[in-house]
């Protein structure tokens, strides 16, 4: 087993690439970090993340969000790095971690009681996918989705106060990494760094 | 003097553990893990050995031996605490283990009580006077100034154990509750009569410490004073820079919860007390002054006589996103034998080491698996 350590800022990040690290068999996770920090933190961090990937594997989940270009975004924080190190890996949702978990047509719409075509194609290209799963869920048959992921009439949130932990248990459940790798080039390319590892 | 290490067999939720103990020690774990009860295991030394104390009392007021057992002890049904002391070069262990005598009026008896001064025996029971004469196995040597003129030290030390949590409310609504107060006053309720037996001198200089802390933790904050009403009852009063110039000094009674929690806090720090056990010191304060605590505990007690010992419960991401010494920490977690108790193991160490806080590497852990599912009940 190959040890590594995760690092994401929502604990629906963190859900979902446990879930991807484990599928592959091969690695022991020490720890999962970021998420007690808040978002933003992280990168402002980066240099610890790199130090600890000098004893082993640390994998860094950072969404693109409106960013224009994974690699420019890439390049700005390497520049914050002295040395990067090699077992320093970076996963970058395009643009967010909820475009993987659209690219599971099938199972989200399963989850959602909504019709399969209903659920995009490229979700990589979505610019908004949590406003996606949002109005989805709002459209699906299913009851307790509807009502818990779409924020309440006139909260200035964006989501509703149940989507985490409604998500979260999807992921776990019944979200599939590969049929949702075929739809996400994103979540397909951090897949193939992680089967790459030796 | 300083605890540096505890064993405990059948001790309330804990059926064996072994833990080292540093001058600062932060005690992590989920709800219900019995972090409380860690820390009763000092509270219950110092219930033996302070004046009026005794094994009998301590294990009465504590409900009975059935209630301070570990409900996971079957076979093996003694209870046993071993605590390993230092001072400077001179290393104490302290072992005591008893059970109910199993008949009559079910006294406790001691099975065991050794204590070790640099490795050599200075008691070890039952000893042929326990074996002639039976009923002196309900009594410690510790509770008695003759048997313990020999380890008179860790005696002292153990009856200064000094437990504050204190709850703002019972403070505050003290007449309005009108409940009696719990022997040594673990929640507070009698602050201000503890206060009130403090030298004026010294209380003066104290408060004018608290004082100088809370100027900077509340803003509008301006003075803090000791006052006796017409009645002679103790009270503290605060002065506040208020959009009323004339406003007036404010009692106790109208200061906020978290006010009264850091006055508590930094009292606490300042009494010259050798082990501290503070429970979870973050509640009702600011995260921004939580964060402070590691180092408010540590200037606090720079300078003073008696280096003192802190033992810590504590949820708080704040407080432990500190410089924590690692080591420092013990995770209380539950499993199907009792609640185990270990300190970061080599892989959440060298997280540490490479410079994450305890808060990121310990506190997840101490999330129970399926949290989730709270929110559905």
């Amino acid at each position: 087993m190959l040890d590594i350590s995760i690092a994401s800022e929502d604990t629906l990040s963190e859900a979902t690439l446990t879930k991807i690290v484990a599928s592959l068999e091969k690695f022991r996770i020490v720890n999962k970090l970021g998420r007690s920090d808040g978002c933003g933190n992280i990168i402002k961090n980066i240099e610890k993340y790199n130090a600890l990937s000098r004893i082993h594997y640390v994998m860094v989940m950072l969404d693109l969000d409106l960013k224009p270009d994974e690699d420019e975004f890439l390049a700005s924080i390497y520049r914050k790095l002295k040395r990067k190190e090699d077992k320093l890996l970076f996963s970058v949702p395009v643009r967010e971690v909820e475009s993987w978990i659209l690219a599971d047509k099938k199972g989200l719409s399963d989850f959602l009681i909504i019709a399969e075509k209903k659920i995009d194609d490229n979700p990589d290209q979505l610019l908004d996918p949590k406003e996606k799963i949002v109005n989805l869920a709002k459209k699906g048959k299913n009851h307790e989705a509807r009502m818990g992921i779409p924020p309440k009439m006139g909260s200035a949130a964006k989501v509703g106060i149940f989507y985490n932990t409604l998500l979260k248990g999807f992921v776990n459940e019944t979200w599939s990494i590969e049929r949702a790798r075929a739809n996400s080039p994103s979540l397909n390319k951090t897949l193939s760094l992680l089967e790459q590892i030796a | 003097m300083i605890i540096t290490r505890l064993k405990l067999k059948n001790w309330k939720n804990f059926r064996n553990i072994d833990v080292n103990l540093m001058d600062r020690t932060y005690i992590i774990g989920p709800n219900a893990v019995g972090k409380s009860n860690f820390l009763d295991v000092f509270r219950f030394v110092k219930d033996i050995a302070k004046s009026g104390g005794g094994l009998q009392k301590a294990v009465d007021d504590r409900g009975g031996i059935t209630k301070l057992r570990c409900l996971q002890a079957r076979s093996d049904t003694e209870v046993s605490i071993i605590l390993f002391l230092e001072e400077g070069e001179v290393k104490w262990v302290y072992e005591l283990a008893f059970k109910a005598q199993g008949k009559g009026k079910q006294l406790i008896n001691i099975t065991k009580e050794i204590v070790k001064k640099d490795d050599e025996i200075v008691i070890n029971r039952p000893d042929k006077n326990d074996k002639k004469d039976q009923l002196q196995l309900t009594q410690t040597h510790l509770e008695q100034i003759l048997a313990n003129k020999n380890f008179r030290d860790i005696s002292d030390f153990f009856s200064s154990v000094t437990y504050l949590h204190l709850v703002p409310q019972l403070l505050k609504y003290a007449n309005e509750i009108g409940v009696g107060k719990i022997e040594d006053d673990p929640f507070g309720q009698g602050f201000l009569e503890r206060l009130a037996t403090v030298q004026a001198k010294t209380r003066d200089a104290w408060l004018r410490k608290i004082q100088a802390s809370l100027s900077i933790a509340v803003p509008q904050f301006s003075e803090l004073k000791f006052e006796r009403d017409k009645l002679g009852m103790p009270h503290l009063e605060a002065r506040y820079n208020h959009w009323r110039p004339n406003a007036g000094w404010q009692r106790e009674d109208q200061f906020s919860d978290g006010t009264l929690r850091l006055i508590g806090l930094v009292w606490a720090l300042l009494e010259k007390r050798q082990l501290l056990l503070m429970e979870e010191p973050e509640l009702s304060l600011n995260n921004e002054i939580v964060r402070y605590i590691p180092e408010i505990m540590e200037s606090t007690l720079r300078g003073a006589r008696n280096q003192k010992q802190v033992i810590i419960s504590t949820h708080s991401p704040a407080l432990l996103n500190n410089n924590i010494d690692g080591n420092s920490i013990i995770l209380l977690y539950p499993t199907g034998n009792g609640t185990e108790a270990r300190h970061p193991n080599q892989d959440e160490l060298n997280t540490m080491s490479a410079g994450f806080s305890p808060a990121e590497v310990m506190l997840p852990l101490t999330s129970p698996e399926n949290i989730d599912k709270i929110a559905k009940v």
